[in-house]
């Protein structure tokens, strides 16, 4: 593998490893670039994907690989930011989330149908890019993206996915992304075995640690990974939970996510938490 | 031009096709698109017709592209297209001007374009892009520093925008 270019939400990059950093520690590549953000939605990730391509050429000796993410967002290009926010892309997550620009979004626009069609675009777009021109590729998704809208916000009906303007290029997109996270990883599973007593509160962060990570990349990607990389992925996880039970307060903070959230700086996370973003810092 | 055995052509608002078709009389001709289309719709289109039609290096492939201020809608399972969003419609008139801005709909577009013409580029098939208003490029300032990452694929759709018209008569 010359460059590996992965793109994603925050399944892709988020407060600790994430697959891209399994997959750069496990083969090496000669350069690594990660260009996925929280609450990135498929525009935002399509988007990038395609000025990548225009910026660092893409070639057969490349590895690209995209996670797709829930349909129902919506990523808005503002070069001198809305109300507060900073100039440039912004991703708000799903558009029933409340805050950010999801405000300013008039709610009868919010059709299902509509919703697919573009993401259907935007993806089907991505990947005949890459195929085309044979670059090497993994296309992933975090929950299944045709056919459910995420967050638990209903599904579609066959009505919508049967449609003619929208079948053939679900046939053409399906059978090219593998299965998604949640078909079969459980990602609360490895937080209550850190954490036993939220089991009972049923609360845990929903991304998936290194091991689950691990287990969709040989699943889906088939991937293996040597006894170096599994060591490095299982030091950070544990180093992961270690971090969050230091600084959780259970009493003030019932979110864990505020664990990496409040800090001062957003784009300089201390050293110390700074360590779980990557298996390079637990290499033995 | 000569030897046109297929011809595609997506058209935004009935340009000149008569013209062209006159110029390359092509064996088969299909034709996509719709009055007030946008750019995503255009894509969608492309993308369909490239799926039934499997275009290739011996095909013509001729897009009208829109200016960028519009949006496309895919309700009741059909498209509507308002077009320019500064003339109101049942659905645009919803979006929010404050974050309805030109810049968006560009990034937006310029993906969908990128797509398609690097594909038919790939894939050795003779196309044509010309916008509606082509000055949209050379109005929009990419000094902005957040902006500067869409240059690159301005620049490289800019150098595939022509004249329509010129076809059949300059090659």
């Amino acid at each position: 593998m010359n460059r590996l270019f992965t793109f994603g939400c925050s399944f892709t990059k988020y407060n600790w490893a994430m697959w891209p950093e399994l997959v750069n520690f496990e083969y090496k590549p000669s350069e690594y670039y990660n260009f996925g953000r929280c609450a990135a939605g498929n525009q935002y990730i399509a988007h990038q994907v395609a000025l990548a391509n225009q910026i660092h050429k893409f070639t057969t000796d490349d590895m690209v690989m995209i996670c797709w993410t829930h349909m129902f967002r919506k990523d808005w290009f503002e070069p001198y930011g809305v109300g507060e926010t900073d100039g440039g892309w912004q991703c708000n997550g799903n558009v029933f989330n409340p805050g950010g620009l999801n405000f300013y979004i008039d709610k009868r626009l919010y059709i299902l149908e509509d919703f697919l069609a573009k993401d259907l675009l935007t993806i089907s777009n991505t990947i005949k890019l890459l195929e085309t021109t044979k670059i090497p590729n993994h296309q992933m998704q975090i929950t299944s993206v045709f056919e459910t809208t995420g967050d638990g916000h209903g599904i579609f009906d066959n009505d919508v996915l049967s449609h003619p303007e929208t079948k053939p290029l679900l046939e053409y997109c399906q059978p090219k992304i593998g299965l998604p996270y949640d078909n079969f990883i459980d990602t609360h599973d490895v937080w209550f075995r850190y954490f036993p007593e939220d089991a009972k509160k049923h609360v845990a962060d929903y991304h998936p640690m290194p091991e689950h990570h691990m287990e969709y990349l040989s699943k889906v990607c088939g991937m293996s990974f040597s006894d170096a990389t599994v060591t490095a992925a299982k030091k950070c996880q544990d180093y992961t939970f270690e971090y969050i039970r230091k600084h959780r307060d259970e009493e003030s903070y019932k979110d864990f996510n505020l664990v990496f959230q409040d800090y001062d700086d957003q784009d300089m996370p201390s050293y110390e938490m700074g360590l779980c973003l990557s298996l390079e810092n637990f290499r033995d | 031009m000569t030897n046109v055995q297929r011809l595609f052509l997506f058209d935004n608002d009935n340009n000149e096709i008569e013209k062209i078709l006159n110029s390359l009389q092509p064996l088969e001709c299909f034709k996509f698109g719709q009055t007030g289309a946008g750019n995503s719709y255009l894509s969608h289109v492309f993308n369909l017709a490239n799926i039934e039609h499997k275009i290739s290096h011996n095909d013509v492939v001729i897009m009208f592209w829109s200016n960028f201020n519009r949006w496309d809608w895919f309700i009741d399972f059909k498209w509507s297209n308002e077009g320019d969003t500064n003339k109101g419609g049942k659905y645009n008139s919803l979006l929010n001007s404050d974050l309805d801005q030109i810049e968006h709909c560009m990034s937006r577009d310029i993906t969908h374009m990128y797509a398609v013409m690097k594909y038919l580029d790939f894939v050795g098939a003779r196309h044509y892009h010309q916008m509606l208003d082509f000055t949209m490029f050379t109005k929009l300032k990419f000094d902005n520093i957040i902006c500067k990452s869409q240059k690159s694929i301005s620049e490289y759709i800019r150098t595939k925008l022509t004249k329509i018209e010129r076809i059949g008569y300059d090659n």
